[in-house]
């Protein structure tokens, strides 16, 4: 068994949401961290090699490398960018100097955002709007909420005017977590 | 009123004006001195209003009869509002889970634990910190069953309350609920400056 970490989908299954496969596999240890509203989840799993070659194989999940304190090789790096972008998670920020720890860690900033702005709104953050949506673009009932949840927080977001993009947004909010603990089961990020 | 609020559910009819409904018109009512259900295929939850509670609170209640595997349930929560909470549900066999609730939608936050109940049986959630620092604990008179370490940003306030769960005939009863701010007990906070790198299983 080994402790692995992954990005999934979440499903409705049972009472509600579940992390996909991981669900349905039967003894299975696990813990989330959902991104808000959307359906996408950062897990923890204490799996057998055949459980993570099952679930690595899933096109629609994202395995991180067991070494989280390793530095994304450039070989990788286009692969990890695409993999969070195309989650609706910033991703081209990240560098060849940055540790999958690093990466998680943002990533987790992301979701602790995202997490609050549902506890404001049930409206997803990414129906019908994108990374590349621009501040002007984004309905005034949203605005407000996102305004609304960067303030429970303690966010600064004077640096938002028309053109700021959702992407830059979560980003710079991420920045703001600064040196504040941030943890996945247990494990410091 | 003050804290830590306690009602026994004494009587029968509707529970005191003192709790709201979680979830839609759900009502849990009192029978015979018991809090069970008023139907089946839902939940029907409540938590209290007549106080007003720290973010790092507890609830517990005591499950007095009626569990069965996936099809009846008890459970705790904390940082309750309409459609909102963290709960703790339990069918008492392998089916033992902390779910967050947001808009009334659920979200399984860990794996299935397995652990049995008995009448009598005090059954307490802990809610610690926000964002980074968060915490949920639920134990079993006074012993952990399960735990969630991660971050979590959903919910920074709300009130202690008691759901329950059942398919079929409406046979669930707990009691005896609790809330108050705090753990509710000594030696039950979390050591969050110990977590560092130190995996904590549910």
């Amino acid at each position: 068994m080994s402790i692995r970490f992954y990005l999934t989908p979440l499903i409705q299954a049972g009472k509600g949401r579940e992390p996909k496969y991981f669900y349905a596999m039967t003894g299975l240890w696990w813990q989330l961290m959902p991104m808000g509203a959307e359906s996408t989840a950062l897990i923890v799993a204490d799996v057998t090699p055949e459980q993570h070659a099952e679930l690595s194989g899933y096109s629609d999940v994202t395995s991180i490398p067991a070494d989280i304190d390793q530095t994304i090789s450039s070989g990788a790096l286009s692969e990890v960018r695409s993999a969070l972008e195309g989650l609706n998670i910033p991703g081209n920020w990240v560098t060849t100097s940055d540790t999958y720890r690093q990466v998680m860690r943002t990533v987790a900033q992301f979701f602790q955002f995202i997490q609050r702005l549902n506890g404001i709104t049930p409206t997803k953050l990414f129906t019908g709007r994108t990374l590349s949506t621009k501040w002007s673009d984004i309905p005034s009932g949203m605005r407000s909420n996102l305004q609304s949840a960067a303030e429970s927080m303690g966010m600064d977001y004077s640096f938002v005017i028309g053109t700021t993009t959702v992407r830059e947004i979560l980003h710079a909010f991420a920045d703001q977590w600064g040196d504040k603990p941030i943890y996945i089961a247990g494990v410091s990020l | 009123m003050a804290l830590p609020a306690t009602y026994d559910f004494a009587g029968d009819g509707a529970l005191s004006a003192s709790w709201s409904i979680l979830f839609s018109s759900n009502s849990m009512v009192r029978v015979s001195g018991r809090a069970k259900t008023d139907g089946v295929n839902t939940d029907y939850g409540n938590f209290w209003n007549a106080d007003s509670f720290n973010a790092d609170q507890y609830s517990k209640h005591k499950y007095i009869s009626g569990l069965a595997s996936a099809t009846h349930y008890g459970s705790t929560l904390v940082r309750a509002s309409a459609n909102n909470c963290y709960i703790y549900e339990y069918d008492g066999a392998n089916d033992n889970r902390l779910y967050e609730v947001v808009s009334g939608g659920w979200t399984g936050l860990g794996s299935a634990e397995t652990e049995s109940f008995s009448s009598g049986d005090e059954i307490k959630l802990v809610v610690a910190g926000t964002g980074g620092t968060f915490s949920l604990k639920a134990y079993k008179n006074g012993t952990e069953i399960a735990s969630y370490t991660t971050s979590n940003s959903a919910h920074t306030s709300g009130a202690a309350g008691i759901c329950a769960y059942e398919v079929t005939t409406s046979d669930m009863q707990l009691d005896d609920w609790e809330g108050g701010n705090g753990t509710g007990a000594a030696g039950l906070l979390p050591v969050l400056g110990k977590r560092e790198n130190t995996l904590l299983r549910m």
